[in-house]
């Protein structure tokens, strides 16, 4: 098999990488592992807030996708399928870590009023993914599958093994908790 | 997905985020690679699981297959003993060889005309053997050879009760390295043939409570029981009433240390030929007692002989002893010289001495049971009355020196393997035309004398002349014959004692004369040769089951190295050990040799027969 330069197989589409992993070709691996890692690596880090500890993870994650790419079929996009095993990686990696502990006690002061998010569209991505990583391990897993990964609250409930009205108040709680850490970074009025 | 306006600021804050990881893709193919390893170490682990636990359980099921067949056989021969005769049980080899550890209770029960022969039972490495029992009724043969035999440490109340027209022999019982054998026990009544030769052999330490019991008509002979290195052995007790021949010939002999109640009781009629009983380097022999009544022949001589130092418990009892065919006895078994210097000790005992040194007045002194005390042999109770006859069979105080004559006569003949091409075989009968080696056949005679020394921890080293006179035959070239003479010599060296193992390096030279063609040569050889020796009673068998020689021939000009490389050959022999160490009989020795030669290869089938004594 003729190998590609590393820079021209970043030129190619993701099933033209797909196929050459498949085919063993070290390069491509490395191609699609420098084209996803980046991103991959945010997805980590919203779940697992030290950032070695989430390399680990998504370095860890990658080995069962070069592992296992022979399953992949084409109905989603590759980015869904590696955001997915990604996330049940750090979801395993938590469970390991005996940290994915849901609060059951209020630990903040409800809130009844929700700031309109229009207000913090002015702060950096890295602003707001630093207050979600400030949030306890539970909230901030159970916001990260509703908001960000778009889970239902019936399917956090069986991936965290909760109740669904469980993962219903601890994501309201993981929202109020957010929004008041970002007051904190950048104070609005009401 | 959730479309409320809060998810979806995350969402697109989310995306933005994409920080750069600090590893490169070279660490994740390093886990790739150590995963791979991982799991082929897992599936091999798991392979080698699967292949041990299959091995276990075929083993398992032989095992077990094996206990049920012999349960079976032993359910057979229930209703055998009461309906059918002449019923033939083999029990051989069971529980053969390497792991069998704990065979408890085996028994055999066989009835009348039954033959059981249960040889090799439990050899080799098996450790703990108890109550064998073997009880044998009339008209049964019993052959229990080499049971528990090399390295098995405690065999425990082996026993063997044989009654009338039985034969039992049990050769080599617990021989070579056994520890612990206690309690064996042998009762034999009469018409009763019972051999216990080499019993505890070699390298046995601890053999309690040796019995034979033997009444009328029985001959019961132990040679070399418990001899050579063993050390304790207690309570060795022969009965031997009228009628019976008992040579208890080696017992305890050359290295045992303490052997205690040693006790023989003979009564008419009996001959009771103990030579070399605790020979040697034995040092403390208590209570050492022979009560002979009349009529009987007994040569006990030289017991604790030579080096042996203090006998404890010392007894005198007169000893009224028939040496007149023993003339020799002052020489031969404790000398004059070695007496001599023991003169300051033996000054109250003046009659002793001369006694020792003078062999008339042994010639005297039977007839008049003159007390004869030994100093050295104190607490040995000899107690002989009537008439006794010696027997001269004490020569060789220690054996460390042996003196073998050998002689010969044989007859070879190599079967050629020719599968070779047409024309190798004419480059081969080309080249076999100038060279008197290989021989189609020859015949000859060889008369060996040898000089042995052991050298103790079963090492001996033998070196001597030997006379060889080879008549060397070529089918090709008829005219051809060669007669060679030339000299032996051979440094042998005994792995085991008692002539079970022998390693010997010989290095033997001929010088050969070719007739008519008027050549001389030489043919020179050395090598090695690994040999199996089994003694009993009557029988030498030898078994070479490799040997290997570099044969270098020499003639006028030419010279040409083989190696020779025997695979088996063996040889059987009639002799009359250990009694008289003479050896002699017909020997068949086949051998199958391989020639490897500078292009050239033959295979030879060597048969070779002739007559050989050695004594």
């Amino acid at each position: 098999m003729v190998q590609l330069p590393i820079k021209k197989l970043a030129l190619l589409s993701d099933n033209q990488l797909i196929d050459g992993c498949l085919k063993g070709d070290r390069k491509a691996q490395e191609s699609l592992y420098n084209r996803y890692a980046p991103r991959m690596l945010g997805v980590c880090m919203r779940y697992i807030s030290r950032q070695d500890e989430a390399e680990d993870v998504m370095q860890e994650a990658f080995v069962r996708i070069f592992e296992k790419l022979h399953t992949f079929n084409g109905e989603s996009a590759l980015q869904t399928w590696l955001t997915r095993i990604m996330v049940n990686q750090a979801l395993n990696h938590l469970r390991s870590r005996k940290t994915l502990i849901v609060l059951e006690e209020d630990e903040v002061q409800q809130s009844a009023v929700h700031v309109s998010p229009q207000a913090y569209h002015a702060l950096d991505a890295e602003v707001v993914m630093l207050a979600i990583r400030q949030l306890p391990d539970g909230y901030r897993t159970v916001l990260n599958l509703f908001s960000i990964e778009g889970y239902s609250h019936a399917e956090i409930g069986q991936l965290m093994g909760i109740s669904e009205s469980t993962s219903r108040s601890q994501f309201s709680r993981a929202r109020q908790l957010l929004e008041k850490k970002l007051q904190s970074l950048y104070p609005i009025s009401r | 997905m959730n479309q409320d306006p809060f998810s979806d600021f995350l969402r697109k804050k989310a995306d933005e985020f994409q920080p750069v990881p600090q590893t490169t893709f070279s660490v994740v193919e390093a886990k790739m690679k150590r995963r791979r390893r991982k799991r082929l170490a897992y599936w091999w682990t798991a392979a080698l699981l699967i292949l041990g636990t299959g091995l276990w359980c075929t083993t398992s099921l032989q095992k077990s297959a094996s206990n049920e067949l012999l349960r079976i056989k032993a359910e057979v021969q229930l209703p055998a003993e009461q309906q059918v005769a002449a019923l033939s049980i083999d029990s051989a080899n069971v529980e053969t060889t390497t792991s069998s550890t704990r065979n408890q209770a085996f028994k055999n029960e066989n009835a009348s005309r039954t033959t059981a022969s249960g040889s090799n039972i439990a050899a080799s490495t098996s450790t703990q053997n108890k109550n064998f029992q073997k009880a044998n009724a009339s008209g049964v043969t019993a052959s229990g050879s080499n049971m528990a035999a090399s390295t098995s440490t405690r065999n425990k109340n082996f026993q063997n009760t044989n009654t009338s027209r039985t034969t039992a022999s049990g050769s080599n019982m617990a021989a070579s390295t056994s520890t612990q054998n206690k309690n064996f026990e042998q009762a034999n009544t009469s018409g009763v043939t019972a051999s216990a030769s080499n019993t505890a052999a070699s390298t046995s330490t601890r053999n309690k409570n040796f019995q034979n019991t033997n009444t009328s008509g029985v001959t019961a002979s132990g040679s070399n029981i418990a001899s050579s290195t063993s050390t304790q052995n207690k309570n060795f007790e022969n009965t031997n009433t009228s009628r019976s021949t008992a040579s208890a010939s080696n017992m305890a002999a050359s290295t045992s240390t303490q052997n205690k109640n040693f006790e023989q009781a003979n009564a008419s009629g009996v001959t009771a030929s103990g030579s070399n009983i605790a020979s040697s380097t034995s040092t403390q022999n208590k209570n050492f007692e022979q009560a002979n009544a009349s009529s009987e022949k007994d040569s006990e001589a030289k017991e604790v002989a030579s080096t042996s130092t203090p006998n404890l418990a010392s007894d005198e009892t007169p000893i009224s002893h028939g040496r007149e065919n023993n003339p020799s006895i002052s020489d031969t078994v404790f000398g004059h010289s070695r007496m001599s210097k023991r003169d300051e000790k033996m000054e109250d005992q003046p009659q002793i001495a001369s006694t020792i040194t003078n062999s008339d007045s042994l010639n005297n002194d039977h007839t008049e049971h003159q007390p004869v005390q030994v100093v050295q042999h104190q607490g040995f109770k000899k107690g002989i009355s009537g008439e006794s006859t010696g027997s001269t069979d004490f020569a060789t105080p220690t054996r460390n020196w042996e003196l073998t004559l050998g002689h010969s006569l044989f007859v070879s003949w190599n079967a050629r393997n020719l599968n070779s091409s047409p024309d190798l075989l004419e480059a081969l009968k080309a080249r076999i035309a100038d060279i008197p080696n290989p021989d189609d056949a020859r015949s000859g005679q060889v008369i060996q004398v040898l000089v042995s020394r052991k050298l103790g921890k079963g090492f001996s080293l033998a070196t001597g002349f030997g006379y060889s006179e080879l008549h060397f035959l070529q089918f090709s070239k008829p005219e051809q014959l060669a007669i060679g003479t030339g000299i032996s010599t051979s440094l042998t060296t005994s792995i085991i004692n008692l002539d079970m193992q022998l390693q010997q390096v010989e290095w033997p030279f001929l010088v050969q004369w070719e007739h008519k063609s008027g050549r001389w040569g030489y043919r020179f050889s050395a090598g090695t040769s690994l040999n199996y020796t089994l003694s009993t009673q009557q029988y030498h068998f030898d078994f070479t089951t490799t040997s290997t020689s570099i044969r270098t021939t020499a003639n006028n000009d030419r010279l040409q190295s083989a190696v020779w490389y025997g695979l088996m050959s063996a040889q059987a022999q009639w002799q009359f050990l250990p009694r008289w160490g003479l050896r002699f009989g017909p020997g068949v020795r086949f051998a199958l040799n391989r020639q490897y030669a500078p292009n050239e290869a033959f295979r030879f089938l060597t048969v070779e027969t002739g007559l050989s004594f050695q004594f």
